[in-house]
Formats: structure tokens, C-alpha cells, sequence
């Protein structure tokens, strides 16, 4: 290599470069805890004043305002069950039922211990096999992304348990919200209904915060008692609590982190399957996968390892081959193009490290996502507990209405926004919850694209099936986690029923 | 030394500015891309910003509205105030396909187009280790059996498609085209061996370096940057074209201040320093001012009329 | 509940079925590739909730898909729920229309008194009314002026 570790670990650490990265962490973290802000428009705005720094301290600052805006989201899944982002969405299946019981500060802690991990693996992932890992962002075609998709899906059986048909019935009709507007294969306009502002197709963040946040505003304006039970007092961050809980799930939140990085580099599809993927496999090696989203540990600590670890697998595919995995990523690929620095796997070795200083930053801004983070975190959740309703109720509301127009800076997100929480609220009286519908929105399009792609690609070759399972290796894998995940609850089920038919007649 | 000529060449873009007119703009402008960040056109609005500030003293703010293929920005770009201080993102063929192929919620003669500054031209591409070395290759590979090869590209009724169908109907060749949802996920299709080619720009090429290689490019001339890829004309196939792109103003924006716009942007795109930039990154320059706007839209329009009627598609 | 027929779920079911319906029927408009998947899944739905309907009329109920509250629950205080249900609806149509921070100043401060459950002392309300004045600035002023995003103005502001 063309430059020694010593100067590149002198760069990172010089004390401006620490402080950019502080106040990336900090302002990122605020960023991602409003829905609708997002570490793309942060990232993007700030992008022309880091053309006046140096090439390294920019990028160091860009990173850690991903990675904070990435954490920052759980505040707002946690805190009001309203995912700013897809990546959140699992984070609100126990991170909020344990803010609702008292819980909320360990659920915080608890975040943040699991980001700051997940952060941490994907961020050494980057900095240690990003040439080799790259690769994956090449295995994995359409018949893989369409059975990742399907994957994702079966979520919606296990999140359903007691009640599988609604569970369905809710995700199909997420499949038929995804494909409104103009589709990508076949160049339809498909069920937008005359209306010019459904070309787009629903935005899934416009939608997300609809589904979740409406009716808990709802919920809110109807009783007066607390949104949230407050914790006793005196009872500090509950670090040790939290770390112990880590410890239990150290096995949970090495997988979650691995899951996160690896998927996390498929451009496109990385953040939103990642976490809903290692949700759903924690839950299946759990001993007491009926506790899931319930307000269960280990839940949390799943999607938030996976979420925070995509930061740094997303960044595998954008160096190494120029391929943004995500629209932070995006940004800063341009930044870096803007900046002359041209991506490849030459970047990691030549180009004087300004690479590695960037890498390293990320690192050291992960770390530093702790202490900003606890402490963050323990002001937004008093925040939120003591706020009076008649002031939580006009905040909240204000963000969903300003956040989805911010989107796009496109009024009509917002009426989607809340045409999609009316429906949602309508539903779950009918006992319909959201997750279902928003799983097949946020995975229809993938799923869709992934399979015509296969299809039409096999229809060329004289070979459909080949291309869709057979001839590839990486489908068959996928392919038996669906199996596994959808078959081992029946198979559970029939054993504890010949057990109890057992004792009903010995 | 390059800095120095910079610094003399802004200068003197100054002093010109300066004497010419000295009352637009003295506030920031808001720059909107109708797109997501990270693609080509937020990446030219990238390398536009530094000039823009050193020949107008001002800031250009780049905002993006991204939805709809562009469609759903454009559709509200008459509603902004037509003060000069908004100007927005166009792209061809966009803003002549969309509205003939679907109700985008505009026209295309709604947009007053006021610089067409650059365009990325079509490439048919390859892996670098393909077995296509030219584009005779691919020809005689599909008349030995048409629709077996697969060609991957952005999306369906796109300059891509379009670029697809022309080569079909120039040569004969009969390929399966496969959409993609954008110009990041085709990349992964081809390296990774799901496609035979790709439908790209030259702007793809200049990224992805030594892992792919351009057949040839639908450019006029070939591009400074691949001086060995031959153009489609070298080739005896006639196609020119490509994505353009360009900037236009609110309809209400008064001819003087359109004519101001027109005069910066060509400033900006006749900088030297400024060019090389662009052709590093894979774009071809391209200097379409107001005053030739009519003409150069009108001749545009035609040719991806006679295409998208050929794609069927046409209403 | 005292129903042992899950009437909600019936109505629900219904309304999906004739969703899932009418996107199979569009679905031989468009052209074949584009045509697929909405096929499929317009049918699943329907049959889907074709089999809802008919086990729940049959008496099968299972348990609510996720912890939402139950239709009794949701009566309680149904009057204001309604309240913030057609606030929302209003301020998505008119922000554009009348001005964002106009519109959302409106709406937040109908939105405090329906959030308000206690009379409060004159003074108490007086702090409220400026809170809510300053967290609606402080959002207008960071979206406009830090983040760049053009809030749309209307007929006033």
C-alpha cells in the first residue's frame, strides 16, 4: 500500500476532524429521529460547504451524519411508532410496546448498544473485506431479489400469529398499494386513476407514517391518560440492564450484524430488507418466539444491529464499484465524483488513503454514537413522557404533515400521508394491523421486478426455471430459509398437538 | 498552473458579468433536480454550483424533487415564481416521451426550456471479458438467434428503450430488452453476468472503468474520453443521441431575465476547466441556448415520435 | 366482545374482496408483462378474503393481527378522535391552497385543545398557545431556511 497506517490514523483523529464527526453524530441522530427528515436531504445539503474542507474531513462528516440519521430513527419508531424510514419499521414491533409499559429508557439504551455494534462490525466489514464482499452485490440478480422479497414476506405469517388470513389478506393488498403507478417493466400506468400525482406510485415513507403514526395520534387525542407509562425515577440510562441483555443476545446480534452488512450491500434494496430479514430470523431462533413484538429484547437489538450495520455494507458496493446501495450513498458518491476522487477497487489501494481516513472516521463516529446517543436519547424520552398531551398531540401531528410533504416537497404525499392513516385506523377496527400492508408495500416492487426480470431473462434463454431456482445456488439458500421459516411453526404446532392428544388419552 | 488559469478565466467571466448586467441575480438561486441525488443530473448541477457562484458571486441551491420520473417536479414547475430565482432540471427525452406516452400532469411544450448544456450519449456496452468485440458481433450473435441475447436498460419508454428499439430497427438485430429500475441497478445486471449488454451512457463507462467496454458510442464524433470506441455513424448505423439535459424557468419568467439564465449557464459550460471535468466524468458537451431552443426541441420532438410509434406504444 | 362473530373482520373482508377484484378486472387492460402480477394477487386478495368472510360467518375469529384496540375501546372519546381524524384531512388539503404556516398554525392550535382533557388556568393556556406558536416557527424556519425546502405559500404564507 502507497501510504503508512501512522498518518492516515493522525488524520482521522485530528481533533477538527473528531469534532466534525461529534457534530455529524449529533445532528444526524436529531435528523432521523423527525419522520420524514432523511439522511439523503441532511447529506445533501450540507454537501457544497464539505467542498470548502478537505476531501477526508468532508466525507468523515457526511458519514457521520448517515450513520447518526440511521440510529436517530429508532427514536421516533420506539417513542411514537412511526418509522421515518423502512429500515425502522421492525423497530417498532418491540421497541414500542416497551415504551408503552415504562420500559422506554431501556428500549433507548438498549438501541443504542445494538447500533453502535451493528455500526461497529459493518464499519470494520468495510474497512477490512470491502474488495471481496463487493461480490456480493454481483451474485445476488433478480431471481435472488425476488426471493429475498418473499422472504421478507413471510414475516407477515409469523407477525400474524393467531390470525394468518387477515395477516395475508394485509399483505396482499400492500402487493396491489405497491404497484400503483407507472410500472418499471411493461411501461403501464398502472391504477393511478386519472390522478398525475400517482405516477410516482405511494411513497413508502409518506405511507409509513400514516399507517403507524395517525393511529396512535388517535389513540392519543381519546384518553387522557399518558401516552407512554414514565419510568420511576432515579433509575439512571439502565446501562447494565441493557448490557445484559446484550449478553444474552450476543450470539442474536453478531448474526443481525452480519445480516445487516451483507445485505446491506445489494444496491436498492439493502436498508429495508436487512432488518425486517434479521427480525425475522432472530424470532426463529429464539426460544420464545411468542414474546416477538410483544416488547421483547432481543427484537430490538436484531433490527437495530442490522440497520445500523447497512451503513457500512452499503458503503462496500458505492467504493468498491461504484454502485450506490442506498440514497445516502448516492450523495456521497456524487460528493466524491464532484471532488475528483474516482471509485474502484483502486481507491483502496492507491489515492493516499484519503479512503481509509474516511473509513476510520465512520468507525470513530459509530463509537462516538454511543455517549451522544444515551444521552440523546434519555432527553427524548423524557421529552416525550412529560410533554402535556395538548402539546405532544399539535408536535406530533406538525411533524407527520411537514415531514411527508419534505419527502418530496410534493402536498400530495402528504394527502396520501393521511388518506393511508385514515385506512389504516378504519382497518384496525376491522382488526387489521398495518405491518402486513406495509411489508407488501415496501417489498412489492422488489419482489415484481425481481421475478418479471427472471422471467423475461429465462423466456430468452429457453430456460424460466433455471433462471428463477435451479441453476442458482444463493436462490436454493434463500429459498430453504422461506421454507424453514414458514414450516418450522407448523411443524411446532403438530408436535405440541400429538403431545397434548398424548396426555388427553394416556 | 491549472488553478492560476482558473482563477483568470473566473476573473474575466467576472469582469464580463459585471459590465453586462449587474442586477440578476444578486440572491441565491434555487437549482431544482426533478431526480434523486446521486445521478447524472445532480452530478452536472455538482459541477455547475462552484462556477455559478464564481461567475454571479451568488449561490446556487440545489434542491431535488424527485418522483414520477421527473414527471411530478415538472408538472408543478409554472406554479413557481417566475422570478428567475427558480429554475428547474429538464431532461430529453423525458419531457417529450412522458407526455406522449401518458397524462404526466404537463405538456411538453409547458416548459420553457432556456440552455440544453450537455447530454450523455447512448453506449451499447459490454463486460470486458465478453466474447462481443464489436457491434457487428452482436449483430450476426442475434440473427443466429434472435431474442436469445439480453440487453439490459433503464426502465421501459426511456432514452434507453428508445436506444434499443432505433438499433433494432437500423440493424435488424432482434435482443430481449430487460428494464431495471434505474441506472445504479443495471450496472450489478451486467458485471454480475445477468445480461449479455446494457443500454448506458458514456457517463456509465467513465465510471465503471477498466470492468466494462463501450461498443460504440451514438455520438457525432467520438468522445475525448474513449478516443478507440467507434461512433454508431463510423459504423454505418445512424444514431445520434441520448439523455439531454438542460434547465428551464417558470412559464411567468420574463424574456430578459430567460435571456440572463441562457447567458450564465453558457458561461458556465464554455469554462475550460469546467468542461474537462465533465468529459472526465463521461459527459459530451452540448451548447443549446435560448435563442436556438425552438429549433433544436422541434427536431428532437420528430425523432422520438417516429420511435416511440415504431415501440407501439404511441396513443 | 360480545359478539362471537367477527363482524369487523367480515366488513374488512369485503372491502378487500372487491379491491382484489377490481385489480384482477384492470389487470386485462394493461399489457402482458405489466399485467402478472397484479393478476395474481388481485385474485389471491379476493379468494383470500372470500375464505375470511365465509370461516367468519362461520364463527372462526382469531386474534387480532397486531395489539390494536378493539372496536369497543375505540369508542371512548370517539368525538375527538373524529376531531383529529378530519383536522389532518383538512390540513392536507389546504396547506397548499392557504399557506403552509397559516394552515399549521390553525391546525395545531384546534389540535392542543382536543389534545386538552383539564380546565387550565388562563396563564397555563396563555403558555401553551406560545409554545405551540414557537414550535411551529422554529419547524417552518428550519425546513425553509436550513434544509431548503420551498414550503408552499398560497394566499398567505
Amino acid at each position: 500500500m502507497a501510504f503508512d497506517i501512522g498518518s492516515v490514523l493522525a488524520q482521522a483523529i485530528s481533533p477538527f476532524n473528531l469534532l466534525l464527526a461529534l457534530l455529524g453524530v449529533v445532528l444526524g441522530t436529531v435528523i432521523g429521529a423527525l419522520p420524514g427528515l432523511s439522511a439523503t436531504m441532511a447529506i445533501a445539503v450540507l454537501v457544497p460547504f464539505t467542498f470548502a474542507m478537505d476531501p477526508a474531513s468532508g466525507l468523515i462528516m457526511l458519514g457521520a451524519i448517515y450513520t447518526g440519521a440511521i440510529y436517530g430513527g429508532a427514536y421516533a419508531a420506539i417513542l411514537v411508532n412511526t418509522p421515518g424510514t423502512p429500515s425502522a419499521i421492525a423497530t417498532t414491533f418491540d421497541g414500542f410496546p416497551m415504551a408503552k409499559r415504562g420500559d422506554g429508557d431501556l428500549a433507548m439504551t438498549l438501541a443504542t448498544l445494538a447500533s453502535v455494534i451493528g455500526g461497529v462490525i459493518g464499519a470494520i466489514a468495510l474497512m477490512t473485506l470491502s474488495p471481496l464482499l463487493a461480490n456480493i452485490a454481483l451474485a445476488f440478480q433478480s431471481s435472488e431479489y425476488f426471493w429475498l422479497a418473499i422472504l421478507g414476506l413471510t414475516l407477515i405469517a409469523s407477525l400474524s400469529t393467531g390470525n394468518v388470513l387477515k395477516g395475508l389478506i394485509g399483505g396482499a393488498f400492500g402487493l396491489i398499494l405497491s404497484m400503483i403507478g407507472v410500472a418499471v417493466v411493461g411501461g403501464d400506468v398502472r391504477m393511478t386513476f386519472g390522478i398525475s400525482g400517482l405516477l410516482g406510485g405511494i411513497d413508502i415513507v409518506s405511507a409509513l407514517i400514516g399507517l403507524y403514526c395517525i393511529p396512535v395520534l388517535i389513540d392519543m387525542v381519546a384518553r387522557p391518560d399518558r401516552h407512554l407509562e414514565p419510568a420511576p425515577l432515579g433509575r439512571g440510562f439502565r446501562f447494565f440492564e441493557a448490557l445484559g441483555h446484550c449478553a444474552t443476545n450476543a450470539f442474536n446480534l453478531f448474526r443481525s450484524s452480519v445480516i445487516g452488512t451483507v445485505v446491506g450491500i445489494l444496491p436498492g434494496a439493502g436498508g429495508s430488507i436487512a432488518s425486517l430479514v434479521s427480525y425475522s430470523e432472530a424470532r426463529r431462533a429464539s426460544r420464545h418466539p411468542e414474546r416477538f413484538g410483544t416488547g421483547e429484547p432481543g427484537g430490538l437489538l436484531a433490527t437495530e444491529s442490522a440497520n445500523n450495520a447497512t451503513v457500512g455494507g452499503g458503503f462496500i458496493p458505492t467504493l468498491v464499484l461504484g454502485i450506490p446501495g442506498t440514497p445516502p450513498d448516492a450523495v456521497i458518491l456524487g460528493a466524491l465524483l464532484v471532488q475528483g476522487i474516482r471509485t474502484g477497487p483502486e481507491l483502496f489501494t492507491q489515492q493516499s488513503g484519503i479512503v481509509y481516513i474516511f473509513m476510520l472516521g465512520l468507525l470513530i463516529a459509530t463509537v462516538m454514537m454511543l455517549p451522544v446517543g444515551l444521552l440523546i436519547g434519555r432527553y427524548a424520552y423524557r421529552f416525550i413522557v412529560n410533554t402535556p398531551k395538548a402539546l405532544l398531540v399539535p408536535l406530533i401531528a406538525f411533524m407527520t404533515v411537514v415531514g411527508s410533504f419534505a419527502i418530496h416537497s410534493n402536498p400530495h404525499d402528504v394527502l396520501v400521508m393521511v388518506s393511508m392513516g385514515a385506512l389504516g385506523w378504519l382497518l384496525s377496527l376491522a382488526g387489521f394491523g398495518p405491518s402486513p400492508i406495509v411489508l407488501g408495500l415496501v417489498l412489492g416492487q422488489i419482489a415484481e421486478q425481481g421475478f418479471m426480470r427472471a422471467y423475461m431473462i429465462g423466456g430468452a434463454r429457453g430456460n424460466f426455471g433455471g433462471q428463477l431456482l435451479f441453476d442458482r445456488p444463493i436462490s436454493w439458500a434463500i429459498f430453504a430459509l422461506i421454507v424453514i421459516t414458514l414450516g418450522l411453526p407448523l411443524f411446532r404446532n403438530l408436535r405440541q398437538r400429538k403431545t397434548k392428544g398424548k396426555e388427553a388419552h394416556p | 498552473m491549472l488553478k492560476r488559469l482558473t482563477l483568470l478565466a473566473a476573473a474575466a467571466a467576472f469582469a464580463m458579468t459585471a459590465g453586462a448586467a449587474q442586477a440578476f441575480p444578486d440572491k441565491p438561486v434555487n437549482y431544482i433536480i426533478p431526480f434523486n441525488a446521486g445521478g447524472e443530473s445532480d452530478i452536472s448541477a455538482r459541477l455547475q454550483q462552484p462556477y455559478f457562484k464564481k461567475i454571479t458571486g451568488e449561490d446556487l441551491i440545489i434542491q431535488y424533487q424527485a418522483g414520477a420520473g421527473g414527471a411530478q417536479a415538472w408538472s408543478v414547475l409554472n406554479d413557481q415564481p417566475g422570478d428567475g430565482y427558480t429554475i428547474m432540471g429538464t431532461n430529453l427525452p423525458h419531457i417529450i416521451l412522458q407526455p406522449l406516452l401518458q397524462n404526466p400532469g404537463y405538456k411538453t411544450e409547458d416548459l420553457t426550456n432556456i440552455y440544453m448544456f450537455h447530454f450523455t450519449p447512448d453506449a451499447l456496452l459490454v463486460r470486458a471479458d465478453s466474447e462481443f468485440k464489436t457491434v457487428q458481433d452482436v449483430i450476426d450473435a442475434s440473427k443466429e438467434n434472435p431474442g436469445a441475447l439480453t440487453v439490459g436498460g433503464v426502465a421501459t419508454n426511456t432514452a434507453n428503450h428508445i436506444a434499443h428499439q432505433r438499433f433494432a430497427d437500423l440493424t435488424g438485430a432482434e435482443m430481449t430488452y430487460i428494464p431495471y429500475t434505474g441506472t445504479g441497478a443495471t450496472i450489478p445486471g451486467l458485471l454480475g453476468g445477468e445480461v449479455e449488454l446494457l443500454w448506458g451512457y458514456t457517463t456509465v463507462a467513465a465510471g465503471q472503468g477498466d470492468k466494462v467496454r463501450m461498443l460504440a458510442v451514438a455520438q457525432d464524433e467520438r468522445h475525448p474520453l474513449f478516443p478507440d470506441v467507434p461512433t454508431f455513424k463510423e459504423l454505418g448505423i445512424d444514431m445520434v443521441g441520448g439523455a439531454y439535459r438542460g434547465i428551464a424557468v417558470p412559464k411567468s419568467t420574463p424574456e430578459e431575465v430567460r435571456q440572463q439564465l441562457s447567458d450564465i449557464i453558457g458561461k458556465i459550460n464554455a469554462d475550460p476547466e469546467f468542461i474537462k471535468e465533465m468529459e472526465d466524468a463521461g459527459f459530451a458537451m452540448l451548447n443549446v441556448p435560448y435563442s436556438e431552443m425552438d429549433a433544436f426541441m422541434a427536431e428532437r420532438q420528430k425523432v422520438y415520435e417516429d420511435t416511440a410509434r415504431k415501440l407501439g406504444s404511441l396513443q | 366482545m360480545t359478539s362471537d362473530r367477527d363482524i369487523g373482520g367480515v366488513i374488512g373482508s369485503l372491502f378487500f374482496f372487491f379491491i382484489g377484484a377490481g385489480v384482477f378486472a384492470m389487470s386485462f387492460e394493461m399489457s402482458r408483462m405489466a399485467a402478472m402480477f397484479p393478476r395474481t394477487v388481485g385474485a389471491a386478495l379476493a379468494i383470500l378474503s372470500a375464505i375470511y368472510v365465509v370461516a367468519a360467518l362461520r364463527g372462526y375469529r382469531g386474534e387480532a393481527v397486531e395489539a390494536t384496540s378493539s372496536a369497543s375501546e375505540q369508542a371512548e372519546g370517539l368525538a375527538r378522535r373524529l376531531t383529529l381524524l378530519a383536522v389532518m384531512i383538512g390540513w392536507a388539503l389546504l396547506f397548499p391552497l392557504v399557506g403552509m404556516f397559516v394552515t399549521s398554525l390553525t391546525a395545531c392550535v384546534i389540535l392542543m385543545f382536543t389534545g386538552l382533557f383539564e380546565r387550565i388556568p388562563a396563564q397555563r393556556l396563555a403558555l401553551y398557545l406560545g409554545a405551540v406558536l414557537g414550535m411551529v416557527v422554529s419547524f417552518y424556519l428550519l425546513m425553509s431556511k436550513l434544509l431548503h425546502i420551498p414550503m408552499p405559500r398560497g394566499i398567505f404564507f
